[in-house]
């Protein structure tokens, strides 16, 4: 299952970088309820979750005890834990949860959790509003992320596509800093936060 | 609490050799220029502590070596 609002331009990136993960869940096979847009709401969410998804990567806004939908709905909070959680591996991509809400469903019996203890931040190119995936600075912020997912649809564990993730972000980081522009060189500083507020929690050795 | 002068001078430095051509989206669901950011750090908002901040660790990383390190 996917949850990708997109009322603003930030959630929009990661909506829209979602998309070729989409495309490689089907590809092999797999169902995906994509509660995209006005479907990111909590009543499609837990009529979704019925059908007890066993990978989730949530798009949207947090704090440190909820993570939010289309025009910030709380779709799950530390007091709202659906029992549909239980055995499910969750990516989060939104900024806090990993210090509340991913111990919390940890607790409850979610296998694995990957989210972000700070503010997850995306450095985006002007001009690229209806072309995103093509925005060079987006994808050097948002496909490392994306490998998480990747790496679990090829059957790996949450420890190996966690690992896989953050060495790719360090890759981009390095990537960045040997540019010989400053204002590129400066931006690693951004992505460096993301490296370092990336978490892992629950079971490294999930899998789907 | 005030911003040490120091590490905001140095992150202000940082932030006005930026792109004028970006921007920044934080996931709690601001969007801001560089002109937004600078603003942000002049007034010592609590996004500007949080960018300041965010600069000031970058930077002891990297003369640290951790960042070069960190496999």
């Amino acid at each position: 299952m996917v949850t990708r609002p997109s009322h603003d331009q930030g959630v929009n990136y990661l909506s829209v970088f979602s998309n070729p993960l989409i495309m490689a869940s089907l590809s092999k096979g797999l169902e995906v309820a994509d509660l995209s847009g006005k479907l990111a709401n909590f009543a499609d969410f837990i009529i979704a979750l019925d059908k007890k998804p066993n990978l989730l990567l949530l798009n949207g806004h947090g704090l440190d005890d909820k993570i939010t939908g289309q025009n910030n709905q709380v779709l799950i909070s530390t007091k709202l834990i659906n029992k549909n959680l239980t055995g499910t591996i969750i990516y989060a991509r939104s900024c806090l949860t990993a210090n509340l809400l991913g111990p919390k469903l940890i607790t409850t019996g979610t296998k694995s959790y990957i989210g972000y203890t700070k503010e997850l931040i995306i450095v985006t190119s002007d001009g690229y509003d209806k072309n995103q995936l093509n925005d060079p600075l987006a994808k050097v912020f948002l496909e490392p992320l994306n490998q998480n997912i990747l790496e679990l649809l090829n059957g790996h564990k949450t420890i190996t596509a966690f690992n896989k993730s953050k060495s790719k972000l360090r890759k981009n980081i390095r990537f960045l800093l040997k540019s010989q522009i400053r204002q590129t060189r400066d931006i690693a500083a951004y992505l460096w936060h993301d490296h370092q507020c990336q978490v892992l929690l629950g079971d490294p050795n999930a899998k789907i | 609490m005030k911003i040490n002068k120091i590490k905001k001078s140095i992150a202000l430095a940082r932030i006005q050799a930026q792109s004028d051509k970006i921007k920044i989206h934080f996931s709690s669901g601001e969007t801001l220029t560089k002109d937004d950011i600078i603003s942000n750090i002049e007034n010592e908002t609590e996004i500007g502590k949080k960018l300041v901040d965010l600069h000031i660790e970058f930077l002891q990383d990297l003369a640290s070596g951790k960042i070069n390190s960190d496999d």
